[in-house]
């Protein structure tokens, strides 16, 4: 008996090594990131992020953060969270709430291998500052959307990771604005990168102001960031290499182009091509949002998002934003053509079945079109944004604009109307307002300037006017007297509003079955 | 019939006739040479013994194994002895011992009460010679009719003995008219005749049946059915090859208590599902595991094997017996060992069928007026110009019609040819066969063919020395549209049945809907169905699977009581897809915007290399009272699995099919290469003291590759006691009982199902469907896009063996010399540590990772009764039935999870909706989903400025505007208004009991056989009427069933089917559409006639039989939909979902089998 055992033992010993296996299925972290260009792989898939449904690739330019006083979701579906009619489990927050943290895990990954390639340390400052920004932003989408969310930075340890508990909005900012000015330092000039889908200084610097800005107002509600602000914006408006385009439509034109205008349009989210190739990398910019047509010369457009009356008589006649966001025509058949026949001013009940008119198909230039896929790109900061900002904050800082903060908010209206962006034009420059209708005037351009572009919903919650505002456009909705009767129902968002809850979207059903200590955001218990 | 005449030890043997003349030539001879002093005993027990140089132990032990018997011997005798070499096939037991003792004057005194045989030496050789007073003729035939030449007539009490001529005639003196004349035939029940004035005696032997001695095997060896300690289930392969089906798998279903098998849908090819008493893994595989001839497969290609070439199957059950294969046996182990050749003249046997097959049932549909009438509902202006601008709604009554069932669904030709033969001689045996399996499918363009060829080898080396090798080549195709397959939008109206179905029935203008091939009226932007026939002819879908085994084995006797086997093997299975689609099929029209591909094409490829070596050594021996067997071993084997393919899109020239996808656009190249081996070391003791109580201890130790070192081994015991009470005294009086034995066992098995490297992080630059099929890419400054790579998993050093362990109480009942059987288990499966591929909290950034965690319990009874309910002369009718209960229960998730939910991705607006919930304390995967509550009448309703308005305190559907006639779902919290908090458990997809009750009825050479499977108190989610009876995604001109012609219309205010419009919720499920899917089914139907052999030996045809079968005759069921037996996502946590199922068909073969 003996001898058997030990013979057993013997063998099992020797054949141990017989089940030692090495994968041959995968890359293992352990193996990999060995040069610059694998680094750069694990960096692209933390740009990827951006592009995914769940976030810039579908959702958030049409579905969610767009449901605010500028337009309506004209698909009547009922329920779902352009409508303010969603559970805890629904698919889109779930799916923002993944895939933000996907990304923050593909973040922390090409953080913790930064130092293993032999390469050039500009380039290993250049990467690993584009990660820790990348993934600080996706903090900023989490914590504007959700507030209280586990505050992951790294993988060495992932039974802790696997129990993160829920950090405060200011913890959360704080790392966010640590990231953000430490890959501040590490990523290349705007005027080297050349182009706005990669991240550039520029681009973490006027993210930086947003996310002090928003950091001064609710839920925080830190005002001295506002000095913050001042700092950041100035850092790109002094230099003097960032001004607008000199067209604010061709801003546009050129996301359906493909070309690029750095100067204005500092950090986007690249979508390319049209499906044909082996790539998936199309996005749904002017499929979702755009003049509705099905004609495939054209491009198909499903024309999710119309507009409200309210954005539109924001606008001046002259201001030149106003025809271009929002679309004076539509596509009709004429002779079997789709052609352009314009909305007819008379009854302006039409302007609530005109069509956020930003993103047109027409001008792409990837050929053939693809039905669902478009190669527009997305733009997350316009240096009129930065402008706005800048106005914004010094107003809020000095309790009344000051000199520079007219002249960032006039060469944004400038523009707008023709003008030439850096020339005073003293009749038609704002001057002489106080703090309140300087703040005003702030909250109406931001309007009319960024309508669409997924701000405004966090810009009304970051001024406390959110719930307000949705009932005025319910009221809007409901008794409005310029509005058919069929379109009513676009009122459906505002009147469904309820604050607190809506200020914040639930942590995920899932996430909360899984991990009970998380608590859930007002009201959504 | 003949073949159900074969002794089931001896059911090695082709075909009955092969056997009786064997038979006949052997006892003829025996019968001739042999005369000894009898004993007035009587040995019905037939025995087989093929032993070469053996001594008489060995023969005794043989015998014991076989007869339940004990055999001693006068020493002086044993002495005697030389090395028994012996070939004996089906012989009375008595005549065995006489080989033995040949030459020898013996004397066997037989005492049945305590079954033991004493072989003695002879006092002295009686020499009588009693004058002959009386003689006696006569002619022994079978129950045919057939003469049997050399059958044995003895006088009872006396030597005197005869031997029947070739015409069965035999002539016997006896010495008076008290004599009894004993007739025996090796394979016949023994007649006795007392000769009173008879002086012309004929007799027609009856067939027996000895199902006690039937042999089962266990794993590493095989024990006689009283032997067994374990819970074992054993199919009646003669019952299971009269099912036209192309694999043993499909035939299995009701068969055998406790394996519960059931196939998705009818689709040609598709697999099936086996769980062997409930399913404890949630989201891995619960599929057992399959030996075949000695090889361990988990994912074995079963329909490669000819059902025809299988010898015996046989399903381990309880932990006892299949801790033997430990580490994969959690599941249940199928062990199948395939036919092998015989010494004795070389049997060739033929086998060829032609059938037809039908589907079972088609949808009943709205025909022409009841569609445009519905048409108007939806939407009165348009159908007003499309339908009824020149003609009235009337006249449509008249319009037959599109019938697009009837275009799609076809008759079908089935063909089986099967050819065998085998032979050999006393070293060497072997077979050879060769098939060929053709089933056309019932929808045109599709279906399954198979091409197979085995062989065999056995050769005796040496005395000591045997090796053989068993090999077997299939070549499986199926091909055609798999029905249940959504196209690439993901939408509901990708799928066939969609397009089947959904085509309307009158196009409403001039234009013929058979030759266009997409419908004009329909918006091609969010409805995707295409006219089927059309694309359906045009699609291109090939599944070749070719698959070789080769086991060979080297066993050697040491000594007389210890054997070494060594056996190996090498298995090697190639998957080929190749699909290609055109411009005239749903997947490769242009026309369909969400045909991203254009005319596309994909081949791939997996390659499977598994290879296995096992080395047993096996010691047994009788000593005194005691029995033991001791087997010791150590196996290794290793499985490679190699998977490529790519995809092209864009093709040019689609005339060239699939060898023009070299000129269209790269779309997704891959491959992934896997590895995992196994190391194991194996034990079990099997003792057993008078035949009387029984022990079985099995130990084995496995180490996989799959997990880290320290991890790595897994130990799996388990033991088992049996009693067999039958042969204590206390009931050996009680003369009905023929057998009753008691088991216990108790043990713990694994299961490590995962991927090859679950443990390990990885990275991936092309990350699977978890990853939302979001390919990794990111294009900087318009430039071609970058690779992306993400994290895909962590490292978890601690992941294990899942274990389960198992309680088995069980009963065997004989009753009436065994002419009843009853078998009952009752077991407890406690499956622990389960390898969960468990949720993760999402903010990890890894969705999903396999850890060890969970617990299910499985709770069950099986019972089995085999009985002989008439034996006449003529007709015999024997039934089996079996049942089985199964409870299934969840004790514990993932961590604090207290539940969580599936949903099946069949429709995107459906795809997030969760249909399943799995929950602690509940069993599995429960439907899960909105009380439906009938339909809002107009009492519900006050009415306001002309509007219906909800009565206060009537809940809402969660629409905005409830009308009349609108669906109504039950609030639960109270809120009167529907969300999440009012869905609840709606159904159960597990069935309460399944089973099956088969019957063999024989009437002279007609044999009947019946087969009914059932299973009852499973429900299903008919997703198909979701969209076809109530249109629930709101499309014009989209055909419905006919039901909905029942709906809620002012006039007719149903309470059962929602208005048009009125369908509520989009994407939510409710109990409307969950049915109960229990159904009992007369499953196979099989009529054979045995051509008489007096016609056949002029054609030098030894036995021939036609028959007449049928399968899937007749079903009796609830279930609205096509086929209550659904389940087409089916896994754990997903069952009885049906949505575009493939039609089951019913098919009527021809049979003939001729041996020569």
């Amino acid at each position: 008996m003996l001898v058997a055992v030990t013979f057993v033992l013997f063998v099992l010993a020797a054949c141990d090594s017989f089940l030692d296996s090495t994968p041959k299925d995968f890359l293992s972290p352990e193996n990999y990131y060995e040069t610059e260009e694998q680094l750069n792989y694990g960096l692209n898939g933390v740009y990827d992020v951006l592009g995914h449904k769940d976030i810039y690739g579908d959702a958030l330019i049409s579905r969610m953060g767009t449901e605010a006083d500028e337009g309506f979701y004209a698909v009547s579906t009922f329920r779902g969270p352009q409508v303010y009619d969603f559970s805890s489990s629904d698919p889109y927050v779930t799916g923002l709430w993944k895939r933000l943290y996907d990304g923050i895990n593909r973040a922390n990954m090409v953080i913790e291998y930064i130092d293993k390639p032999d390469m050039s340390e500009e380039s290993r400052a250049d990467i690993l500052g584009q990660a820790k920004f990348l993934r600080a932003y996706y903090y900023f989408l989490l914590v504007i959307n959700w507030a209280n969310v586990p505050l992951i930075t790294d993988v060495a340890h992932p039974e802790e990771n696997l129990n993160a508990p829920q950090k405060s909005p200011k913890e959360i900012y704080e790392f966010i604005i640590k990231e953000m000015k430490e890959a501040e330092s590490l990523v290349e000039e705007a005027s080297v990168v050349g182009f706005g889908g990669r991240v550039s200084k520029s681009a973490v610097q006027g993210i930086l102001a947003r996310v002090c800005l928003h950091m001064a107002g609710h839920p925080v509600n830190d005002k001295s960031k506002y000095n913050d602000v001042l700092e950041w914006t100035s850092k790109l408006i002094d230099p003097g290499f960032h001004r607008l385009n000199p067209s604010y439509e061709q801003v546009f034109i050129n996301y359906a182009e493909d070309e690029y205008y750095i100067e204005e349009s500092i950090w986007e989210v690249e979508f390319w091509g049209n499906t044909a190739g082996s790539f998936r990398e199309g996005g749904r910019v002017g499929v979702n949002t755009g003049i509705p047509t099905t004609n495939a010369a054209i491009g198909n457009s499903y024309g999710f998002i119309q507009v409200t009356s309210r954005l539109y008589n924001r606008y001046e006649d002259e201001d030149m934003r106003r025809d271009w966001a929002i679309a004076p025509w539509r596509y009709q058949n004429v002779n079997g053509e789709p052609t352009e026949v314009a909305w007819k001013p008379w009854p302006d009940h039409s302007i609530y079945q005109r069509h956020c008119g930003k993103w047109r198909r027409k001008y792409e230039r990837v050929s053939p079109k693809s039905t669902n896929d478009s190669p527009q790109n997305f733009p997350l900061l316009r240096f009129s944004d930065v402008l706005l900002m800048y106005a914004e904050a010094a107003n809020e800082s000095y309790g009344s604009p000051t000199p520079e903060a007219y002249e960032a908010i006039n060469r944004v209206r400038r523009r707008a109307y023709g003008f030439d962006e850096l020339q005073s034009n003293p009749g038609f420059d704002l001057s002489g307002m106080d703090y309140a209708m300087f703040q005003e005037q702030i909250r109406q351009e931001r309007s009319r300037e960024l309508c669409f572009e997924g701000l405004r919903k966090h810009d009304l919650i970051r001024w406390g006017i959110f719930g307000s505002m949705m009932k005025d456009v319910a009221d809007d909705f409901e008794t409005g007297t310029d509005i058919f009767n069929s379109t009513r129902y676009g009122g459906l968002a505002g009147k469904n509003v309820e604050e607190p809850k809506h200020l914040l979207y639930p942590i995920p059903a899932s996430e909360r079955g899984l991990k009970p200590y998380l608590v859930q955001n007002p009201r959504w218990e | 019939m003949y073949k159900k005449n074969t002794a089931f030890i001896n059911r090695i043997l082709i075909s009955y006739p092969y056997k009786s003349l064997l038979i006949m030539k052997l006892s003829f001879i025996l019968s001739v040479l042999v005369f000894f002093q009898v004993n007035a005993a009587s040995y019905a027990q037939k025995v087989s013994l093929h032993v070469r140089s053996a001594s008489i132990d060995e023969v005794f032990y043989k015998l014991t194994q076989q007869t339940g018997h004990t055999f001693t011997a006068d020493a002086e005798l044993t002495n005697k002895l030389k090395p028994i070499s012996l070939n004996l096939q089906n012989v009375d037991m008595k005549e065995a011992l006489d080989k033995c003792f040949e030459g020898q004057p013996v004397r066997i005194v037989y005492n049945r009460a305590d079954k033991i045989v004493v072989v003695k030496k002879a006092d002295r050789i009686v020499e009588r010679s009693v004058q002959p007073a009386i003689t006696i003729r006569g002619k022994i035939t079978n129950e045919k009719g057939d003469p049997l030449p050399g059958a044995l007539v003895h006088v009872k009490g006396q030597d005197t003995k005869a031997v029947s001529e070739m015409g069965g005639n035999y002539t016997i003196v006896v010495p008076d008219e008290e004599a009894i004349l004993h007739f025996s035939f090796l394979g016949f029940q023994v007649q006795e005749i007392k000769v009173g004035e008879k002086r012309n005696i004929n007799v027609v032997l009856k067939t027996t049946e000895q199902n006690i001695d039937q042999v089962v095997v266990i794993g590493y060896g095989s024990v006689a059915r009283k032997d067994l300690t374990g819970s074992v289930g054993q199919a009646d392969i003669d019952d299971i090859i009269k099912a036209p089906v192309s694999s043993f798998e499909e035939a299995l279903a009701g068969r055998v208590a406790g394996v519960q098998v059931s196939s998705g849908d009818g689709q040609p090819g598709a697999g099936v599902n086996v769980v062997i008493r409930g399913a404890s893994s949630l989201t891995q595989s619960n599929s057992p595991l399959y030996v075949i001839d000695g090889f361990p497969v988990e994912d074995p290609t079963t329909a490669a094997i000819n059902p025809q070439d299988i010898l015996s199957i046989d399903i381990l059950k309880d932990a006892s017996a299949t801790a033997i294969y430990g580490s994969r046996a959690a599941n249940g182990v199928i062990i199948v060992e395939t036919k092998k050749g015989k010494p004795g003249k070389t049997v060739i046997s033929a086998n060829a069928s032609v059938g037809a097959q039908k589907v079972t049932k088609t949808m009943d549909l709205m025909d022409p007026y009841q569609f445009v009438k519905m048409q108007y509902e939806l939407d009165p202006e348009i159908t007003e110009t499309r339908y009824l601008s020149d003609r009235t709604l009337e006249s449509y009554r008249d319009e037959r019609g599109y019938d697009w069932q009837k275009e799609m669904f076809k008759t079908a030709v089935m063909q089986n040819r099967s050819l065998s033969v085998s032979g050999g001689n006393k070293e060497t045996s072997y077979m050879l066969s060769a098939s060929l399996f053709d089933q056309g499918g019932i929808l045109i363009n599709s279906g399954s063919k198979r091409v197979q060829g085995r062989f065999n080898i056995d050769h005796n080396v040496s005395d000591r020395l045997k090796i053989g090798l068993n090999t077997n080549y299939g070549s499986l195709k199926n091909y055609g549209r798999i029905a249940t397959e959504a196209g690439l939008s993901g939408s509901a109206s990708s799928y066939l049945l969609y397009s089947i179905w959904g085509y309307r029935p009158i196009a409403g203008g001039d234009f013929d809907l058979l030759d266009s091939f997409l419908d004009p009226d329909i918006d091609e932007s969010n409805d995707f169905r295409v006219n089927p026939l059309i694309s359906t002819k045009n699609e291109f879908i090939e599944a070749n699977n070719r698959s070789l085994s080769i086991n060979a084995y080297a066993s050697y006797k040491i000594t007389d009581h210890l054997m070494f086997k060594a056996s190996g093997g090498f298995n090697r299975r190639d998957n080929r897809e190749d699909s290609f689609y055109n411009s005239q099929t749903s997947r490769g029209t242009p026309l369909l915007p969400s045909n991203t591909r254009g005319v596309h094409g994909t081949i791939s490829n997996i390659e499977r290399d598994s290879w296995l070596s096992e080395n047993t050594l096996r010691y047994n021996k009788q000593m005194g009272k005691h029995l033991l067997d001791v087997l010791g071993g150590i196996t290794f084997q290793g499985t490679k699995r190699n998977q490529y393919g790519f995809t092209a899109i864009h093709v040019p020239n689609e005339t060239l099919g699939i060898s023009g996808l070299d000129e269209g656009t790269p779309y997704m190249n891959y491959s992934q290469i896997s590895e995992n081996k196994l190391l194991s070391f194996l034990g079990r003791v099997n003792y057993n003291y008078r035949y009387k109580y029984y022990l079985t201890a099995t130990f084995r130790a496995d180490g996989s590759s799959k997990f880290f070192p320290e991890n790595r081994w897994g130990y799996f015991p388990s033991a088992a006691l049996a009693w067999r009470m039958s042969r204590e005294k206390f009931m050996r009086n009680i003369g009905f009982i023929s057998e009753s034995k008691l088991r216990l066992s108790y043990g713990a098995t694994g299961n490590n199902r995962i991927n090859d490297y679950a443990p390990y992080a990885s990275l991936s630059l092309n990350p699977p469907a978890d990853y939302g099929n979001h390919m990794l890419h990111y294009s900087f400054r318009n430039q071609t896009p970058q690779k992306g790579v993400i994290p895909l998993s962590i490292l978890n050093r601690d992941l294990k063996w899942e274990t389960t362990t198992q309680l088995d109480l069980g009963y065997d009942l004989g009753l009436f010399k065994d002419r009843i059987i009853l078998t009952a288990d009752i077991y407890r499966k406690d499956t622990r540590d389960l390898l969960l591929y468990a949720n993760m909290p999402l903010f990890t950034g890894y969705p999903r990772l396999y850890r060890n965690i969970g617990r299910v319990l499985n709770k069950g009874l099986e019972l089995t009764l085999n009985t002989v309910n008439v034996d006449s002369q003529n007709f015999t009718w024997k039934s089996n039935f079996n049942i089985s209960f199964n409870r299934n229960k969840v004790l514990s998730l993932n961590g604090d999870e207290p539940e969580f939910f599936n949903a099946i991705p069949w429709e995107i607006v459906y795809n997030s909706a969760d249909l399943y919930q799995t929950k602690i304390g509940e069993p599995l995967s429960q439907f899960y989903g909105y009380v439906w509550d009938g339909v809002y009448q107009y009492e519900d309703f006050d009415i306001v400025d002309d509007q219906y308005v909800l009565k206060e305190g009537v809940t809402g559907n969660g629409t905005t505007n409830v009308q009349p006639g609108d669906i109504k779902y039950r609030d639960l919290d109270g809120n009167l208004e529907i969300g999440d908090a009012d869905r609840t458990i709606i159904g159960n997809p597990l069935p309460k009991h399944t089973g099956g009750f088969a019957n063999n009825f024989s009437y002279r050479g007609i044999q009947l056989h019946l087969f009914f499977q059932w299973s009852y108190g499973n429900d299903a989610m008919n997703a198909n009427r979701i969209i076809f009876e109530g249109n629930a995604l709101h499309r014009m001109n989209l055909n419905q069933y006919s039901s909905y012609e029942n709906r809620w219309t002012p006039d007719n205010p149903s309470n059962t089917l929602p208005r048009i419009g009125g369908q509520g919720l989009r994407g939510v499920y409710s109990s409307r559409t969950i049915e109960d899917a229990s159904f009992i089914r007369l499953k196979t139907f099989s009529l054979g006639y045995d051509i008489p052999s007096q016609f056949l030996k002029r054609l030098h045809i030894n036995s021939a039989q036609v028959s007449l079968s049928a399968q899937n005759l007749l079903t009796w069921t609830k279930y609205s939909g096509m086929d209550p037996e659904v389940s087409v996502r089916y896994s754990a946590l997903t069952q009885g979902f049906d949505y575009s199922a493939y039609p089951r068909s019913r098919s009527y073969t021809v049979d003939i089998r001729l041996t020569f």
